[in-house]
């Protein structure tokens, strides 16, 4: 009878020829014996045996070879069934406590689902260009950088025609050059007027891009030159709405810039040029002549209304193509004493990263780290959840690391449920974000296109990253916790006592997830105090009580401009009286500037004053209003008077100066009485100073009120545009409406804009603000809400692991209210130490976020004590309730169930 | 040993899996099997027959094991798996037929009707 002990196959590649030597040895004994039994000597048996065999050692090297293959495929084999294995108990545990599961997903959800919402914002502003826009690696924008005294080093974004050409010229630095500019227009007519997005582009533009045209074709050079034809390109968004994405569209007409334009293409669907806006129309680069009537910008430096899009040559590094456009601008621009020495810039065509862009993608890319900061206070939580469950199930633990489960086996086990929790939550997240996105987008970038921000793949595989790192994360946790577990203690207890009752890694989770919290509080402070204050900074007028009427008139055919230009005039007048008979309507004034919008300066020379010293930004600006604009605007006159009916045209010319225009000119002295020569005048009589009225913000919340003068209308005519301005008796936004109703019928001709209050010209200043205070409260609030729920559980948990010794203390006479301090000071120690971090941290990273805030010091002492005081306060209610249960105990029941 | 006959490609895994259907055998048991049971007519190398066992074992035919031998020595011990006995009971019946269609061809007259 033969004796069998079985042992493991060889699980090393290296023993494998080996085995193979053993096995053929065993086999040529064997038979040697036999044949010597059989009468053999045992020289010629020994022979024999290795005839019969063959060649041994090649044999060992075939064979080995052989069990190399079958080993490599077994042990696969293995993991797969490892990994199912995993897997299947993973979803059992899953199955077996649902609430459990649901809390961790819920948990997990939120945190992956802030962070690829902020992804893929991210993802649309600063790192990918525009969809259909070709290899945008070789494309740039270009702009100038030209110093000028008192103002610096100023960005000038948009080019000349002229501009445009030199560059198009240079064919060894430029392979392909395009130049665009956007603007609002009016389509239709009364009441299906509507605003629609219109590009000017020349052919190059969607050349330089590399777009293809969905359907019919682009114009070409010829069409979209100076003498430009009436032709127009609809985009993919348009041609379905108006057209319902008929092929007959090609060749139809459409209204618009005061022309009737023949459509003989189509942009792809999701085109949007080079920027996140969406255009609705392409009108050939020429029609800027139709605007005004005047050719000149085709040969005028002067005119700078292009955006210039190139394509580097090939082989041309952008910073040579740098160095040869300055050449080439300081030449044109040769007869202009600051731009001769300006420098051509190429800036990134991805929207977020160029020089025009606004400080949306800077603060994009910091709430991406605020929401990765979320999703961390999101893993700690989760990590704490399934450590207390761990904690609960530590005989089960014990029980299969006693039968002989690698220690290895079990944290793979502990990895593999934490990560399909967090894919599962990921899935969860993906399903939200493309809810959250839309509303973000919706909020937040209103202009931005409506196919954009929808979840994509890259936004799928970050999230998919996101979750397997967080589920190892979570996962290592309780797994590193049952590695260095005593089996013998745990074995002999249950899960309610013994072992260590606080876990020196719990503890420390929730230190991390108060500091995070704590961080992002700060955040969420200081953004909502500097939002306070951009809301809040004193502009000068009233911006929520001022409507802006701005109509647009259609041409009569055959009109002149100048005409057109009369008759528009009085057209404005008639709906300034229209509007003063209005019962809510206290003022109306017409105006040529309106402050955040348009602004008109003219040369200006002050008598007693040799030149006009550099002010800070540039000269005053001027405008011509009505004898009611002060009372229109909500503008006081702090010395001298207001306009009146003296002011009339013939009558002395008169000015009022704001304060600021006081200080910088007139340092020390009365303004009053003072002479001024305006624009061309040279010669007496002056312009007389008869007032001073308080300063308004003209241009940008955040730089003081620039220097500003006003004359009557009635002395100095509009040599530009115009605009009416309509106070009303209260900030009703349904004024604006009502207004808009009641004068469009003054004239048929009127195409009406619609009426806005000044505060909507103002909101897109303090849109960065509103965007990081909203975003930020958001995360911050949802950090709070973790941490405390993090904090809950742990105390909860520690306190029912404490029953035994309250039941002790309330038995020995503790009263209920000292062993609420007791578990409530344990809970605070944790949040107060998260809360210490957290601001040291805050106060470190102050300088990264200065930038973004208004006129708020990031290190201000109350602002980032109340953030710490919040969280404390939060943190306390959450460890109350298990407090209370603490202190409710019954000493009785708890000591008998020992 | 004139009358020996070399073995078709592919016969020597069947006379393999056949040897250990009657148990767990070692290599040199399977050998020594063959032989007697084909009264040494098959000319096998010894070596030919690893080969199989092993690509038998890769293919997952058999499973091996170590374990100690009759005279107490460390052996290579291989058994059937389940894939291993239905590949026999397949390759057994492709052999009969084929064996049987082979006669009958060699025991035809030239009209091709057997006799």
């Amino acid at each position: 009878m033969r004796r069998r002990r079985w042992v493991r196959l060889p699980g090393h590649a290296s023993r494998l020829r080996q085995d193979v030597d053993e096995e053929i040895g065993f086999h040529l004994a064997s038979r040697i014996e036999d044949l010597c039994r059989a009468g053999h000597d045992a020289a010629s048996a020994e022979a024999m045996a290795r005839r019969e065999f063959g060649d041994a050692e090649a044999a060992g090297a075939e064979l080995a070879a052989l069990d190399g293959r079958s080993l490599r495929r077994s042990q696969s084999r293995q993991r797969i069934e490892g990994w199912r294995d995993d897997i299947g108990a993973s979803l059992r545990a899953i199955r077996r406590s649902p609430l459990f599961s649901l809390t961790v997903i819920g948990i997990m959800g939120v945190g992956i689902a802030a962070s690829a919402s902020m992804f893929s914002l991210v993802d649309r502003l600063m790192l990918r260009a525009a969809p259909h826009v070709v290899d945008a690696d070789r494309l740039g924008v270009l702009y100038h950088e030209v110093t000028v005294p008192a103002m610096g080093r100023i960005t000038q974004v948009s080019r000349s025609y002229v501009d445009l050409q030199a560059a198009a010229e240079d064919r060894t630095t430029f392979k392909d050059v395009g130049g665009f500019m956007r603007l609002t227009t009016i389509i239709g007519a009364g009441p299906d007027a509507r605003e629609v997005h219109l590009s000017l582009a020349d052919a190059g533009f969607f050349r330089v891009v590399g777009v293809q045209p969905a359907f019919g074709r682009f114009y070409s050079a010829a069409e979209s030159g100076p003498t430009a034809s009436q032709v127009a390109i609809i985009s993919y968004g348009m041609w379905q709405r108006d057209f319902g994405g008929r092929a007959d569209v090609i060749g139809k007409t459409i209204d618009a810039m005061e022309r009737r334009l023949e459509i003989v293409g189509v942009t792809p669907r999701g085109f949007r040029g080079i920027g996140v806006e969406p255009t609705d129309l392409y009108v050939p680069l020429g029609a800027r002549t139709w605007l005004g009537g005047d050719p000149a910008w085709v040969t005028e430096i002067g005119y700078q209304f292009i955006r210039v899009v190139v394509r580097l040559a090939d082989g041309v590094t952008r910073a040579e193509a740098e160095a040869r456009g300055t050449v080439t601008f300081r030449r044109v621009h040769d007869a202009d004493q600051y731009e001769r020495t300006g420098d051509l810039r190429i800036g990134s065509v991805i929207p977020g990263r160029g020089p025009e862009s606004g400080g949306e993608g800077r603060v994009s890319v910091l709430l991406l780290v605020v929401s990765v900061l979320v999703l961390l206070i999101a893993t700690a939580n989760a990590a704490n959840l399934l450590l207390t469950r761990a904690a609960r199930r530590r005989r089960e633990v014990a029980v299969r690391l006693a039968l002989g489960v690698g220690g290895s086996r079990l944290a793979r086990q502990f990895v593999t449920e934490a990560t399909l929790l967090c894919v599962s939550a990921a899935g969860v997240a993906l399903l939200v974000s493309r809810w959250a996105g839309q509303a973000v987008r919706l909020t937040l970038f209103p202009a931005m296109d409506k196919a954009d921000l929808v979840v994509d793949l890259r936004v799928v595989l970050v999230a998919a990253a996101a979750s397997t790192v967080a589920g190892i994360l979570i996962g290592l946790a309780p797994a590193m916790q049952a590695w260095k577990r005593d089996l013998t203690v745990d074995l002999k207890t249950g899960a309610r006592d013994g072992g260590q009752v606080r876990s020196p890694l719990r503890t420390g989770l929730v230190v991390a997830q108060a500091t995070l919290s704590v961080v992002l509080l700060v955040g969420a402070v200081l953004f909502t105090r500097s939002l306070q204050q951009a809301v809040g900074v004193n502009l000068g007028f009233d911006a929520d009580l001022v409507q802006l009427v701005q109509p647009i008139l259609r041409r009569n055919p055959g009109e002149t401009g100048e005409a057109r230009g009369r008759g528009y005039e009085a057209m404005l007048g008639q709906m300034r009286d229209r509007a003063r008979r209005l019962p809510y309507v206290t003022s109306a004034s017409l105006s040529t500037t309106v402050p955040f919008w348009m602004n008109q300066s003219v040369r200006i020379r002050v008598e007693g004053l040799d030149s006009i010293p550099n002010l800070a930004d540039g000269t005053p600006s001027i405008t011509s209003a009505d004898t009611s604009y002060f009372m229109t605007m909500g503008i006081r006159i702090v010395r001298g008077r207001a306009f009146d009916g003296r002011d009339v045209a013939g009558a002395p010319r008169v000015a009022v100066i704001n304060q600021n225009m006081k200080r910088q000119l007139f340092p020390g002295r009365d303004a009053l009485g003072t002479c001024l020569y305006i624009g061309s005048d040279s010669v007496p009589p002056c312009t007389l100073v008869v007032g001073i009225m308080t300063s308004a913000r003209r241009r940008s919340i955040g730089s003081e009120a620039s220097a500003q003068y006003v004359v009557p209308l009635a002395q100095r005519a509009p040599t530009g545009a115009l605009a009416l301005l309509v106070r009303t008796a209260s900030g009703d936004r349904a004024y604006a409406q009502r207004l808009g109703n009641e004068l469009r019928s003054t004239d048929p001709r009127v195409v009406l804009q619609p009426v806005q209050p000044l505060r909507a010209l103002v909101e897109p200043h303090v849109r960065s603000y509103r965007i990081g205070t909203i975003l930020f409260v958001a995360f911050g609030t949802i950090a709070l809400l973790l941490s405390a729920v993090g904090l809950y559980s742990v105390v909860a948990y520690d306190a029912a692991q404490r029953a035994r010794e309250m039941g002790v203390r309330l038995a020995l006479g503790a009263r209920g209210g000292s062993l609420v301090g007791l578990v409530v000071r344990d809970g605070l120690r944790s949040a107060g130490a998260g809360v210490l971090v957290g601001i040291v941290i805050a106060l470190l990273a102050a300088g990264t976020i200065r930038e973004f805030l208004f006129d708020v010091s990031p290190r201000d002492p109350v602002l980032v004590a109340s953030a710490g005081a919040l969280l404390l306060a939060v943190a306390c209610l959450a460890t109350l309730g298990p407090a209370w249960r603490a202190s409710r105990l019954d000493p009785m029941i708890v000591l008998r169930e020992e | 040993m004139a009358d020996e006959l070399e073995l078709l490609q592919g016969t020597l895994d069947v006379l393999v899996l056949r040897a250990l259907s009657w148990g767990d055998r070692h290599g040199y048991a399977v050998a020594r099997w063959i032989r007697e049971s084909s009264a040494e007519a098959l000319s096998i190398e010894d070596r030919a027959l690893y080969v199989s066992l092993h690509r038998l074992e890769a293919r997952g035919y058999i499973a091996s094991e170590w374990g100690v031998s009759e005279n107490n020595r460390r052996a290579r011990y291989y058994a059937l798996t389940a894939s291993g006995r239905r590949h026999l009971r397949a390759e057994t019946d492709r052999w009969a037929r084929y064996a049987a269609a082979v006669f009958r061809v060699l025991e035809a007259d030239a009209s091709g009707s057997v006799a």
